[in-house]
């Protein structure tokens, strides 16, 4: 239990650290769809690796708050905290279907494609109904212009989905022993969060 | 194949399909879009009006943000221009060249500028609502 909370912990900040710098930095080229890609592709190896629901939607808590205490991004707060804690919600329903215990390559690369798609369509949907709601005046018309954004942006992670996934469920192990994993785990939490509230 | 694949697979090319429509979809509307921004036109409540004149008309502003110092002339000022009688009592849908809008407040469009490369910031207000390449504001 101990192993697993330091695990939420260490990904949810390396999660949050990449979405203060990476996701800001693809926000400004328009290809936040990448990012979505790598928050999913985290939470797909760390669900392989440690095999227990409700650790993705910690980790995406974590990496949440991390990314509100980010001193740059502060005009996306919202909108960006929404979208992450969206999406490990919506990993862990998904993770909920038994596509599983199916192990060939084209049920990896289907559900990497549903799962990636649907992941980036909903928590950018969820920005859109939500940010409106809790800091401006919410207008319903304004989501029939947005579809179609939503939609092109999910099919690039869609698309990188039927690659990512496969190659997140390969298996790969990697044995740290104790005396290592907890201090390995608290100096990597405790650069990115150092990091994030830098402003790097 | 098992129907469990089966329908992983229909599924998977059915949300490819949606996007690869949606992504056409949007090209088409940056194309309809192109003349005005080739041409350096914005839409204001119907009105097609010059960016280049508005810059002159309206006084331009600096504005702080959390991402840093913009320059640009006041959206209100915009609407001034284009003649909008009652400017308070209006909502404004902004809208970009792909198509992606939001609506916002008269005092928003006091707060908020228009830089020179039509990027809408507004200060008070989440990321969600700064847009690129804005085309149009309709009066609601």
């Amino acid at each position: 239990m101990k192993k697993l909370i330091a695990g939420m912990i260490v990904f949810g900040s390396i999660w949050g650290f990449l979405e203060c710098s990476l996701g800001d930095w693809l926000h400004q080229y328009n290809m936040s769809a990448l990012m979505v890609v790598a928050a999913v592709f985290l939470m797909a190896v760390t669900r392989r690796m440690f095999a227990q629901p409700g650790m993705q939607m910690g980790m995406a808590l974590i990496a949440a708050i991390l990314r509100h205490f980010n001193p740059i991004g502060g005009a996306c707060l919202v909108c960006a905290s929404i979208a992450i804690v969206v999406q490990g919600l919506a990993f862990e329903l998904i993770w909920v279907i038994p596509w599983h215990k199916y192990q060939s390559m084209t049920m990896k690369a289907s559900m990497g494609v549903v799962s990636f798609y649907t992941i980036a369509a909903v928590s950018y949907l969820a920005t859109q109904i939500f940010t409106p709601l809790l800091t401006a005046t919410p207008h319903l018309s304004d989501l029939a212009g947005v579809m179609p954004k939503i939609f092109a942006h999910a099919f690039i992670a869609g698309l990188a989905g039927a690659v990512a996934l496969p190659v997140a469920h390969t298996e790969i192990t990697i044995h740290l022993n104790d005396r290592f994993y907890y201090p390995v785990a608290a100096a990597v939490t405790a650069v990115c969060w150092m990091a994030v509230i830098a402003g790097v | 194949m098992e129907i469990a694949e089966k329908v992983a697979v229909i599924l998977a090319v059915l949300l490819l399909l949606v996007g690869a429509a949606s992504s056409f979809h949007l090209q088409q509307i940056q194309k309809e879009n192109e003349p005005l921004l080739e041409g350096d036109i914005i839409t204001v409540n119907g009105k097609d009006m010059s960016m280049v004149k508005l810059f002159e008309a309206c006084t331009q502003r600096e504005v702080e943000t959390v991402k840093g110092n913009y320059t640009g002339v006041p959206l209100a000022c915009l609407i001034n221009e284009s003649g909008v009688a009652e400017p308070e009592t209006h909502d404004y849908t902004i809208r970009a060249a792909d198509g992606y809008e939001k609506t916002v407040q008269w005092d928003d469009m006091l707060n908020g500028i228009i830089t020179e490369d039509r990027y809408t910031v507004f200060p008070t207000l989440p990321r969600a609502y700064w847009m690129h390449d804005v085309v149009e504001i309709e009066v609601k």
